[in-house]
C-alpha cells in the first residue's frame, strides 16, 4: 500500500523535480528581468540613481521621434537580410558536400566547425586583421583579381558585408551541424526509389532532400532570425557602429543608451520593440516555413 | 559548547580580520602593475588589505553599474571625471574625508583643470588620475629623411611637414602617411579649442562661431583639401609603430604603448602646433577620477588610500614608471620627470595650456564630433552642414543626457 502511494507520488513530483532548476534559472535569468524591462521601458532610471520616475509612454515616444534609432532598425533589417540566406544556403551547401563518402571528411567537418567554438572577440580581432585595408589577407586576394584596395571596415559601403561575412562566417559551423544531422536521418532507400523511377540527382534533391529538410530549414530561418536581431559583440569590437552609423545596429544602440547616457528606461522601450520584432518575425516564418511542415 | 566554540571563532575572526578595500580600475597593464606597488606600501604603513581589480576599459561600466545598483559594488573605483557631478546626484559616492586632505589644500595642489567636475555643494568628491593631454608624436627618422629640423609651430606648418612627408605610388596609392588624428574625439576638440571659443553654458552651444567652424574644417581638411590623412591606410597607430606615418595627433599615455611594442621607434613629441605664429597652444586634458562609494563603512581610510594615490610621490612614480602626467602644480617642471624621460617635457608643458574636457557628456560628445568629422571625411558632405549638425547634435546631448537628469 505504502509502496504503491509513493510510486504514484513519485510519478507525479518527479518530473517538477528534474525541471524545477531550469525552470529556476529560466526563471531568474529571463523571464523575471523581461518583466523588469516592460516596467522599465515606462519609468526613467540611471541604474544607480535611488528611484525610478514613472514618465508613462514617454520613452515609447522619444524612440519613435529618434532618428538614429531609426538608423539602427535599418541596418539591424540590412544585417539579417544579408546574414539569414547566407547562412541557410551555405550550411545546407557545406552539409550536402560533408554528407558524402570523401576523404578526410572528419577533418573537414572539424574546419568548418571551427568558427563556432571560436569566441567572438578572438574572432573579430582577426577578422580586424583580415579586412586591414593596407596589410589584409582580403585585400591581397581582391589584389590578385586586380580591384584596388578596399577599406572594409572604415567605408560606409563595405562595413555591413563585412560584418554579415564574419556573421555567416561565425554561425555556419553550428547550421551545417544540423542539417547535417537531418540529412543523416533521411532513408536511404527513398532515393533508391526515387532512382528506380528514373530520377536524377536534382530531382532527388529537390523533391526529397529540400521538403524532408524543411522542418530543420524552419528551425535555423527561426533561431538565424533571432540571431541577426540580436548581433553585438563584433559590431562593439570592430566598428562601434561607425563609420557615420552605417554598421550601428539596434542592440549596440541599446548598449550605448543604457550603458553610456544611463538612459535604462530608453534602453528597455527599445528592447521592448525588438522583442515585439521577434515574435511577429518568427510568427511570420513559422506561418510562411511552416505551412506542410511534418515532423515523421 | 560546539555552538559555544563556533560563536567564538565567528566573533574574533570578525575582530581581528583585518580592514579589506576593495578597489577597481579600468585595466591597463602598467596602472595594475604601478597600484599594486602602491597598495603593498599602503598595506604597511596601515592595518589592510587592499583588493584591486582591473576590469578591461570594454566591460568596465557594465560591470560597475550593476554592482553599484546592488550595492555590492567596491570601496574606491575611477570614473570619467565629467561623471562626477551625476554620481554626487545619484548619491552613489561620498565627499572625501576633510580630515585627511582638506579641500583648500587639493585646491592649491591641483591643476585646476583636473580637477574642475569634482567640487559639489562645497565639498570635494574625488581626485585626478589618468591625466592625459593631446600632444603631437612625430617620426625622427622620417623628419631627418625630409630635413625637418624642428616640430611644426603652426596650423600652416603643420600642414606643410605633412604634405612633404606624404607618399603615393605610381597608382595613386599611399605609401608613407603624413599626419593622422583619426577622429578622434580630444584632438578635435583641442583645436577647435585653440580658436578661443567657449563651448556650452546652460545647454546653450557657444561653439556655434566662425572661428570654431574654421578649426573644425582644418581638420577635415587633413583628408578633404590636403590628403595628408589618408582613411584608406588603415590604423593610425600600426602605421606610426611602422615607420609609415610622419605625425600623429595623441595622448601622451600612447608612449609607454610605442615603447613597449616597438623600443627602437624614434620618436618626438610636441605641443600641439597654435593657430597662428606665436599663439596659444591650447589643448584640451581629460583625466578619471578616484572616488569613494557612499556604502563604504571606512571612508577615513579610504580618503587616505585615494589620497596615498594621487600624492607628489606616488605621482612622480605614476610620470616616471608609467608616462602618465601629474595632476599636481608643484611636478609641472619637475627635474627628476625630465631626467627620467625627457619626452615627457611637451606633455609636462601643455598641461599648462590645458583647458578641462569641455563638455559633461565626454563619450556620446566624442561620438558626436568623430561622427561630424566622417561625415566630411567620409560621406563628402561639405564642413559648414556638417558643423552646423555638430551644434545641434551637442545641444540635443545636453538636452537628453544632462539636463534630463
Amino acid at each position: 500500500m505504502w509502496r504503491k502511494k509513493y510510486n504514484k507520488w513519485q510519478r507525479v513530483l518527479a518530473p517538477y523535480i528534474f525541471i524545477a532548476p531550469g525552470f529556476l534559472f529560466y526563471m531568474m535569468v529571463t523571464f523575471i528581468p523581461a518583466v523588469v524591462g516592460i516596467w522599465l521601458s515606462f519609468h526613467k532610471w540611471s541604474i544607480i540613481s535611488p528611484k525610478a520616475k514613472f514618465v508613462g509612454l514617454q520613452n515609447y515616444i522619444t524612440m519613435i521621434h529618434d532618428e538614429r534609432f531609426w538608423t539602427a532598425v535599418k541596418n539591424t533589417a540590412i544585417y539579417s537580410l544579408g546574414i539569414i540566406p547566407g547562412i541557410v544556403v551555405f550550411s545546407l551547401l557545406l552539409a550536402l558536400l560533408l554528407n558524402t563518402k570523401i576523404k578526410g571528411i572528419v577533418f573537414f567537418r572539424t574546419l568548418f566547425y571551427l568558427p563556432v567554438v571560436t569566441p567572438i572577440a578572438v574572432a573579430s580581432v582577426i577578422w580586424m586583421w583580415i579586412y586591414h585595408p593596407r596589410i589584409g589577407v582580403m585585400n591581397s586576394l581582391i589584389g590578385l583579381l586586380g580591384f584596388n584596395r578596399v577599406n572594409w571596415l572604415g567605408n560606409p559601403n563595405t562595413v555591413m558585408w563585412a560584418l554579415i561575412i564574419i556573421g555567416v562566417w561565425l554561425a555556419v559551423g553550428s547550421k551545417m551541424i544540423i542539417y547535417l544531422a537531418a540529412l543523416q536521418g533521411i532513408p536511404r532507400s527513398y532515393y533508391e526509389a526515387a532512382q528506380i523511377d528514373g530520377a536524377g540527382k536534382w530531382k532527388s534533391f529537390w523533391y526529397i532532400t529540400l521538403p524532408l529538410l524543411k522542418p530543420t530549414t524552419l528551425f535555423i530561418v527561426i533561431t538565424t532570425t533571432m540571431g541577426a536581431f540580436m548581433v553585438f559583440s563584433q559590431v562593439n569590437i570592430m566598428t562601434q557602429g561607425g563609420p557615420v552609423d552605417k554598421s550601428l545596429v539596434l542592440v549596440y544602440y541599446i548598449f550605448e543608451r543604457g550603458f553610456t547616457d544611463l538612459r535604462m528606461g530608453y534602453a528597455s522601450a527599445m528592447s521592448m520593440f525588438l522583442f515585439i520584432v521577434t515574435v511577429i518575425f518568427t510568427l511570420i516564418n513559422w506561418k510562411l516555413l511552416g505551412r506542410n511542415v511534418s515532423y515523421e | 559548547m560546539l555552538v559555544m566554540v563556533l560563536s567564538l571563532a565567528l566573533f574574533s575572526l570578525s575582530v581581528f580580520a583585518k580592514t579589506k578595500i576593495v578597489h577597481w580600475q579600468h585595466h591597463s597593464p602598467a596602472r595594475l602593475e604601478m597600484v599594486k606597488q602602491f597598495a603593498r606600501e599602503f598595506e604597511k604603513q596601515y592595518d589592510v588589505e587592499i583588493d584591486i581589480q582591473s576590469v578591461p576599459l570594454g566591460d568596465y561600466y557594465t560591470k560597475l553599474l550593476p554592482s553599484l545598483a546592488a550595492g555590492s559594488g567596491p570601496d574606491i573605483f575611477q570614473i570619467r571625471s565629467t561623471d562626477v557631478p551625476k554620481y554626487v546626484k545619484w548619491e552613489v559616492i561620498a565627499s572625501l574625508n576633510e580630515n585627511v586632505i582638506s579641500y583648500e589644500q587639493i585646491e592649491k595642489d591641483f591643476i585646476p583643470g583636473t580637477i574642475k567636475y569634482f567640487k559639489a555643494d562645497g565639498k570635494y568628491y574625488a581626485l585626478p588620475t589618468d591625466i592625459q593631454t593631446i600632444v603631437l608624436f612625430y617620426n625622427t627618422e622620417i623628419f631627418k629623411e625630409e630635413n625637418l629640423t624642428k616640430a611644426p609651430e603652426t596650423w600652416d606648418e603643420l600642414i606643410a611637414y605633412a604634405q612633404k612627408i606624404h607618399k603615393r605610388d605610381e597608382s595613386g596609392m599611399t605609401t608613407k602617411m603624413g599626419l593622422a588624428h583619426g577622429s578622434y574625439g580630444p584632438a578635435i576638440w583641442a583645436f577647435i579649442a585653440q580658436t578661443g571659443t567657449e563651448f556650452m553654458k546652460d545647454g546653450k552651444a557657444l561653439f556655434d562661431n566662425e572661428e570654431a567652424y574654421k578649426a573644425f574644417k582644418f581638420t577635415t581638411d587633413w583628408v578633404v583639401k590636403y590628403g595628408v590623412e589618408d582613411l584608406d591606410f588603415g590604423s593610425r597607430w600600426t602605421a606610426f609603430r611602422q615607420g609609415e606615418l610622419g605625425m600623429v595627433v595623441a595622448h601622451p599615455a600612447m608612449l609607454g604603448s610605442f615603447r613597449n611594442t616597438h623600443p627602437d621607434l624614434s620618436i618626438g613629441i610636441a605641443e600641439l602646433p597654435a593657430l597662428e605664429k606665436g599663439g596659444k597652444k591650447t589643448n584640451v586634458v581629460t583625466n578619471w577620477a578616484y572616488v569613494m562609494s557612499k556604502r563604504t563603512e571606512n571612508k577615513e581610510l579610504v580618503t587616505k588610500w585615494i589620497a596615498f594615490l594621487t600624492s607628489e610621490e606616488a605621482q612622480l612614480k605614476w610620470a616616471m614608471e608609467t608616462g602618465e602626467l601629474p595632476a599636481r602644480k608643484a611636478l609641472l617642471g619637475d627635474k627628476t620627470i625630465l631626467e627620467n624621460e625627457p619626452l615627457l617635457e611637451a606633455p609636462l608643458n601643455s598641461l599648462e595650456n590645458a583647458i578641462p574636457y569641455p563638455f559633461e557628456a565626454w563619450i556620446q560628445m566624442d561620438t558626436a564630433v568623430r561622427k561630424a568629422v566622417q561625415k566630411v571625411t567620409i560621406e563628402g558632405q561639405d564642413a559648414r552642414t556638417a558643423f552646423d549638425w555638430l551644434v545641434k547634435e551637442s545641444e540635443k546631448i545636453y538636452r537628453e543626457v544632462i539636463a534630463a537628469e
